[in-house]
């Protein structure tokens, strides 16, 4: 069945270097492993479920136009995955900053004076039966990542995903994500897998998949479980764009194709990018807590 | 014109006529003009502030309505919901004084409340209109209303009284319509409405329906489609009688409810269709199916609907205490019971914002206890939450409706005790709450409130070059006379920035960076350069080769970061003015043509119903000073903020840029009290 689907895949690659060389390692390393890809599938799971987790977030959306302004707290349920075992944890930054339609308005031109902002306010992690505060250490816009930082250091190592160990993608390889359910189904872990369908190299490096993998900002692992990359979105700037294929669907449809939305898209962001993030991130946190620490003790010292 | 006006004199109405059956009949116009004497001076324009709590906070909003003055001391008569439970008021009288007044009664049964004029002279006198003292109108008679309606200056209006006493039955007129004015608050139970065609409009609330002879017979209440309501006469002189002589308003209670006999097929008594549990009306033996004859052996006789308010004001004039004999006729046998008259109680509990906890709450009267169905009074009723407040992040989660019943172990018999509670929460400290959802008892966490003031992280430092470029394509290139160039042509070189103090300018083509070519041929490499940027060092200098001129010049220019957005920018909440500013940005600078000392803080958040809000305050208003002191940036308005705190002044005056001009806003707040004499 592998070999057959690997073989059909071959021959719809068979002018692209990379999707052989991608269904050629695939074919020699299943077996290499002594597992089939049902067992690639359930050790991944097994490996990476703990590090994947479900952080609770508050954010407050201010929208406004025309000076008039109205605003509204709401709490939501997200999934990120820890990436350092002293509790840094990677999000989708989209689903808590409006920067990115915010940007993308502008290029549109139609903002007409409406503003929206979001910010988030709280962030609970759950790990294991706990439910521990963290704040926000750091964003990147751009490549639509955020990082939390566990407000207390846990005493003992957390599981994480080790973009450190990031391994390289090839066209035609097969990709896995661990994802979860929400609270009502007891946050149960399960895969979603897509095929690595492309390459992207402007405006930034990545990776375009066959399908939907649809958890952004949650790491993406190969066959043998490792790292490489993080689903996330990329918007283009360059503008003149009638792109389809890989458009945010609603927001293209809703929009129409040359919309800005129309250059928005969902990608694999490489590994190796990622670790990069994360080493700044953790740094940032860490400059954060310290900064923060110092606030306390001196609003502390200022009590009477 | 004239004739129609003849001929509404000529028809003059038959009460008038009865009372001034001595004079010559008057032209219309002199009994408006006379009408006019008598009351207009007594009409007063009323702006309130009021609260309302949503989402677990409590929102204020401007009010107005009419009023007119009925004692030469100062008292307005008013509807209730124009000025009850106002935070605030103020009264605009017509000869142009504006003054403060204060609650002396609120009567929501009856829609009515008394308000006294605050003026600086203890001893001012105002001009009173007259209340008449029972309900004199006929169907047909000649009234006029007075008001303010939609909030303009004071009106007068005429009509003609179409129904003296009318009340409210459904389509199918089998039942009195339940008129509630906010949740759990009963109102027109007593009531038999003037209706009248004198138009009204949102406005006109409050404000007196008049005979021809100038006395107040109303206070119009409702009104829409050219038909209007007015509170008569009788009803509003025992509330104002109240009120001075008492203070508040008293009122027996027996816990009935009646129907007109007509379709039992009787034509004495009323029928008594329910009888609350625990009431006075229970206890005396009193049972639904009763045929109610007499009270304390007055008849009681309820044909019709219209009769139905007139048996509640008899059972409602007695004193709580009194003992009253009902006659009663049940299964065809004479029976006599004793009912202890008892005080009406309040209908709808008083509400709290409690904000260290994040939610609105309310007291829970025996009314609200027996309508939803509450085994007792205890607690208090959990009426929103404020998302991401403690009681937001109560585990297992609480929600709208649910009763609170104690907290750590104490009962919560007043919202301090909550308050309190969740204020002494250190940390990781959780508070213990047991509450009641339905007929189960359940017991939930609450965490300390979160410090939201504390730093968070923003975006990741990238290297910056502060210029924006385009793609210079083949085509352009040759167009340009620069012989195919490519490159990334300079459309715009910020100011203060490492890119114009190292001279890059306007027009200049880059090619290449630290001598890595940057050569784009297509629109869709326009964010080469900027990915090529982000990857330098920050406080490193870069060597970008550029064409000027047709010749290729180096420039070096020092990689900066990029500068701040708006949502990492330092923020501060002026928490009693609810309304929050930010410093401002860069971009800011740059978007409103500002020069680098331009100070001030903008606003982006003026909460709704909050006082700044309230004030007009926009957002996008650059505040430039409060009270004199300038708030350059969020630093200096923290400061100034804290003294705003600590002084606590009656008026706060915000001297803001709006646009293209400077504007002042008046903010006028209740600074807050703390718990500590609940």
């Amino acid at each position: 069945m592998r070999r057959i689907e690997c073989l059909g895949r071959a021959a719809s690659y068979k002018r692209s270097v990379d999707g052989l060389v991608g269904c050629l390692l695939l074919a020699i390393a299943l077996p290499a492993w002594g597992m089939d890809e049902a067992e690639a599938w359930r050790r991944a799971l097994a490996q990476h479920e703990e590090a994947i987790v479900r952080v609770e977030t508050v954010v407050a959306a201010k929208m406004s136009m025309a000076g008039q302004g109205q605003e509204e707290e709401s709490r939501m349920d997200l999934t990120g995955a820890i990436v350092h075992p002293e509790g840094l944890i990677m999000l989708w930054n989209a689903s808590i900053s409006s920067s990115r339609l915010n940007e993308m308005l502008a290029d549109m031109g139609q903002s007409n004076g409406f503003k929206m902002e979001i910010t988030p306010t709280a962030f609970t992690v759950q790990i294991g039966s706990e439910e521990l505060p963290a704040f926000l250490a750091a964003t990147d816009s751009a490549l639509d990542l955020a990082f939390i930082q566990l407000e207390a250091v846990p005493e003992e190592s957390l599981p994480f995903v080790d973009f450190a160990a990031a391994a390289d993608l090839a066209v035609g390889e097969k990709v896995l994500q661990v994802q979860r359910l929400g609270r009502s189904f007891d946050d149960a872990s399960h895969l979603a897998s897509a095929r690595v369908s492309g390459m992207l190299r402007k405006p930034r490096a990545a990776w375009m998949v066959d399908g939907e993998l649809g958890g952004f900002g949650l790491p993406v692992f190969d066959l043998q479980g490792r790292p490489v990359g993080a689903l996330t979105t990329i918007y283009s700037r360059a503008g003149e764009d009638s792109a389809s294929g890989f458009g945010m669907g609603p927001m293209s449809g809703f929009f129409g194709q040359g919309s800005p939305f129309s250059a928005l898209h969902s990608f694999i962001l490489p590994g190796k990018r990622v670790a990069s993030l994360v080493g700044l991130a953790r740094e940032q946190a860490i400059e954060l807590a310290e900064r923060r620490d110092r606030e306390a003790q001196l609003e502390a010292a200022d009590q009477p | 014109m004239s004739t129609v006006v003849a001929l509404t004199a000529a028809i003059a109405p038959v009460s008038s006529q009865l009372v001034e059956s001595s004079e010559p009949a008057a032209t219309a116009e002199a009994v408006a003009h006379r009408v006019r004497e008598s009351v207009y001076p007594a009409l007063v324009n009323i702006r309130v502030v009021y609260e309302r709590f949503v989402d677990g906070r409590t929102q204020r909003y401007p009010g107005a309505g009419s009023g007119v003055i009925l004692t030469d001391d100062g008292h307005v008569l008013t509807n209730y919901h124009v000025a009850g439970g106002a935070i605030r008021v103020e009264c605009t009288l017509t000869d142009g004084r504006v003054l403060p007044a204060e609650i002396v009664v609120d009567d929501p049964l009856t829609d009515l409340t008394v308000l006294r004029l605050l003026a600086e002279d203890p001893k001012a006198t105002f001009p009173a209109a007259q209340l008449a003292s029972d309900d004199l109108l006929a169907v047909g008679d000649t009234v006029f209303a007075m008001g303010n309606p939609l909030s303009l200056s004071s009106s007068m209006t005429r009509g003609i009284v179409s129904n003296q006493a009318r009340v409210f039955t459904d389509f199918t007129g089998t039942e009195i319509e339940e008129m509630t004015l906010e949740p759990d608050q009963l109102s027109g139970l007593l009531t038999r409405w003037i209706q009248h065609d004198a138009l009204i409009l949102p406005g006109n609330s409050g404000g007196p329906l008049v005979d021809e002879e100038g006395r107040v017979v109303g206070i119009n209440e409702l009104g829409g489609r050219g038909i209007g309501f007015a509170i008569p006469a009788s009803i509003a002189a025992d509330v104002l009688r109240q009120a001075l002589e008492l203070g508040q308003v008293e009122r027996g209670w027996l816990g009935i409810s009646i129907l007109p006999v007509a379709k039992a097929g009787r034509r004495e008594g009323a029928l008594v269709s329910s009888v609350l549990a625990g009431s006075a009306a229970a206890t005396a033996g009193l049972e639904p199916g009763d045929l109610l004859l007499s009270l304390d052996g007055e008849p009681v006789q309820t044909l019709f609907f219209e009769e139905v308010p007139l048996v509640y004001q008899k059972i409602a004039d007695y004193p709580a205490g009194t003992v009253v004999d009902l006659a009663v006729e049940r299964d065809g046998a004479a029976l006599h019971l004793a009912a202890t008259i008892e005080p009406m109680p309040r209908f709808k509990g008083k509400e709290w914002e409690v904000e260290s906890l994040g939610v609105a709450v309310q007291e829970i009267t025996s009314p609200m206890a027996i309508t939803r169905r509450f085994p007792d009074q205890r607690g208090l009723l959990l009426n929103s939450i404020r998302p991401g407040s403690p009681a937001d992040g109560a585990r297992p989660r609480l929600a709208a409706y649910d009763v609170l019943l104690a907290i750590n172990g104490q009962e919560i018999g007043a919202v301090g005790t909550l308050a309190r509670a969740i204020e002494g929460l250190v940390g990781q400290e959780k508070a213990l709450i047991e509450f009641r959802r339905g007929d189960e008892l359940l017991v939930t966490l609450v965490p300390a409130p979160a410090d939201k003031n504390r730093g968070w992280g923003g975006e990741l430092p990238k290297a910056w070059l502060g210029i924006e470029t385009q793609v210079l394509t083949r085509e352009l290139s040759v167009s340009l006379g620069l012989a195919g160039q490519t490159g990334f042509r300079v459309s715009q070189v910020f100011p203060w920035t490492e890119a114009a103090a190292a001279g890059v300018q306007v027009g200049d083509v880059i090619i290449a960076v630290d001598g890595e070519p940057t050569e784009p041929t297509r629109s869709q490499e326009s964010e080469d350069l900027r990915r090529l940027v982000e990857e330098r060092t920050i406080g490193e200098p870069a060597r970008l080769s550029v064409v000027r001129d047709g010749a290729v010049r180096e420039i070096a220019v020092r990689m900066e970061p990029r500068p701040r957005d708006a949502d990492e920018a330092d923020t501060a909440r002026q928490e009693t003015l609810d309304f929050v500013v930010r410093d401002v940005t860069f971009a800011d600078r740059i978007q409103y043509g500002w020069d680098r000392e331009q100070g001030g803080v903008l606003v982006t958040e003026a909460a709704t119903g909050g006082w700044g809000q309230m004030a007009g305050l926009k957002i996008d208003d650059l505040i430039q000073s409060i009270n004199g002191h300038s708030t350059l940036d969020v630093a200096a308005f923290g400061e100034v903020s804290r003294r705003l705190e600590s002084e606590r002044p009656p008026r706060v005056e915000i001297f803001v840029q709006r646009g293209y001009r400077t504007h002042f806003v008046f903010v006028e707040p209740e600074w807050k009290d703390s718990y500590a004499s609940d």
